[in-house]
């Protein structure tokens, strides 16, 4: 059965293999077929034979692309044909020096190509070095706090602080808006058949607020909740895939003994490529407490894995500097063994240039060493 | 039956022409001429684009789709005031090769 509207289709299509025709002359192509179609129909054709005829008489549709191409090609002016010339010349002469030194010219060729494709890499690699943790709106208000002890002779810098430190530098300190501790601890979640091993971040409240990391689903003021638990994307598609998991309840396991159930209030939008620090499950600082009864949150000798500071005013930094001393002699009567010389903020900011000199920093410290590796591709790249 | 590549070469004027009566479309552009050659100016109709799309880029002729809702679009084609002076140049050249052609022929009948 002859199928008029898929036969005109079928002809269309050849029009698809040439370049001259762009959609508005194969639709005028097209209306051109239809109206004789209607026209051979009403001298009563049939709908084959009205195909067959308009077709025939359009004619090939190679040699209307050939003329149509002629149309749309660009004219040769004494301009074009001139650039054509030198051009045409310049390759000649190019093409013979090359293939007077084959070996030579191959040196040279790859040599400027490995520069060009180096110099590309370090262009990327320091874009991606120099952005890192950008995206924190509050990067220059947000300080970790630090603190130098003598080991072995020489003063490190370390990115823990005693435990009671953020509650009483929020005690003593009007100018810190805010304070997040963060502690970090290896445990088992179970959500149905899925048992894996994780590390869970306990933080303050305040986490979502001192740190840009949106979320995808769910509010970031749950983090207050102490059965909450806020993921990260990765994590939330491998537990749930794509589908929206807030509302879910998920076993953590401390221990053998001691396990909590929490119920998933957030999920966090996947978090841009350069970040020096990321989590993967978010639950209240609080709950240290609650499922250990031996953690003691004002134990002088213990330490917490970071305690990040939020000053508006980043000049006040200097008065919270100063009034330091009184906790370094706290510290220092318990702790024996890392006797704190000086306390030190460092600016979110410039934590990951920091990083490499900070002994356990939250801040993942390989950023430094990429510096480097910027330094030593640009210098490869200079020399090929 | 009128050679192909004459019906080519005269294809421009007739063009121009047609659309000194009003503006026109492909289609009917086409049946006008097989109309007033009687069918003896005859070749593939697919041929008949590239020239109108050649006349509107030399600035000849300019085209407009109209859009009815009853109806289908039509691609209109209008001739250009440097159309009208082409048209007055191709008439004069033709009527010259007429002329010529008229006055050799003359000259073989009283021959």
């Amino acid at each position: 059965m002859f199928d008029l509207e898929s036969s005109i289709k079928k002809w269309l299509k050849s029009f698809s293999s040439f370049r001259a025709f762009d959609h508005g002359k194969v639709r005028e192509m097209e209306l051109h077929l239809r109206d004789h179609i209607d026209d051979l129909l009403a001298e009563d054709y049939s709908e084959k034979e009205a195909f067959e005829e308009a077709v025939k008489e359009f004619g090939e549709i190679k040699e209307v692309a050939g003329d149509e191409f002629s149309v749309i090609k660009a004219k040769r002016t004494v301009g074009s044909l001139l650039r054509l010339t030198m051009f045409h010349n310049y390759s000649k002469t190019s093409i013979r020096s090359l293939m007077r030194n084959p070996l030579n010219s191959f040196i040279n060729i790859f040599g400027l190509s490995m520069a060009i494709g180096v110099c590309v890499l370090v262009y990327g690699f320091a874009k991606w070095t120099y952005s890192m943790d950008d995206f924190h709106k509050n990067k220059e208000k947000v300080y970790l706090t630090t603190f130098f002890a003598d080991r072995d002779g020489m003063l490190q810098q370390n990115g823990k602080s005693p435990r009671p430190l953020g509650e009483m530098l929020q005690e003593d300190f009007p100018q810190i808006e805010k304070i997040c501790r963060i502690e970090d601890r290896n445990v088992v979640i179970k959500y149905e058949e899925h048992v894996f091993h994780e590390k869970i971040r306990y933080v303050d409240s305040e986490f979502l607020e001192m740190f840009t990391f949106p979320l995808k689903w769910g509010a970031a003021t749950s983090l207050g909740d102490l059965n909450s638990i806020i993921l990260s994307e990765d994590i939330s598609i491998k537990y749930f895939g794509e589908e929206n998991p807030v509302g879910k309840d998920i076993l953590i396991k401390y221990d053998k003994d001691r396990s909590g159930l929490f119920t998933i209030s957030g999920v966090a939008k996947e978090f841009p490529d350069a970040h020096s620090f990321r989590f993967d499950f978010l639950i209240n600082y609080k709950n240290l407490e609650n499922y250990d009864s031996l953690y003691d949150l004002q134990d002088w000798s213990k330490f917490v894995n970071a305690t990040l500071i939020e000053v508006d005013n980043p000049s006040d930094l200097k008065i919270i500097e100063e009034g330091m001393d009184k906790y370094r002699l706290l510290q220092n009567e318990v702790q024996q063994d890392l006797k704190v010389a000086s306390f030190k903020f460092v600016q979110l900011d410039v934590l990951y240039e920091n990083a490499v000199n900070i002994r356990n920093g939250i801040s993942y410290p390989g950023f430094a060493d990429n510096q480097s590796a910027s330094i030593i591709l640009f210098l490869i790249a200079l020399f090929y | 039956m009128i050679s192909k590549n004459l019906t080519a070469a005269t294809t421009k004027p007739i063009i121009l022409g047609i659309l000194k009566q009003g503006k026109s479309y492909g289609y009917l552009i086409i049946k006008k001429i097989k109309e007033l050659s009687n069918g003896k100016m005859k070749y593939s109709d697919g041929m008949l684009y590239p020239v109108l799309h050649r006349l509107e880029k030399d600035g000849l002729i300019k085209s407009d789709w109209s859009m009815h809702k009853d109806s289908r679009p039509r691609k209109y084609y209008e001739i250009t005031e440097m159309g009208k002076q082409a048209l007055v140049v191709e008439k004069e050249q033709w009527s010259q090769v007429n002329s010529v052609l008229n006055q050799l022929w003359d000259l073989n009948i009283t021959s």
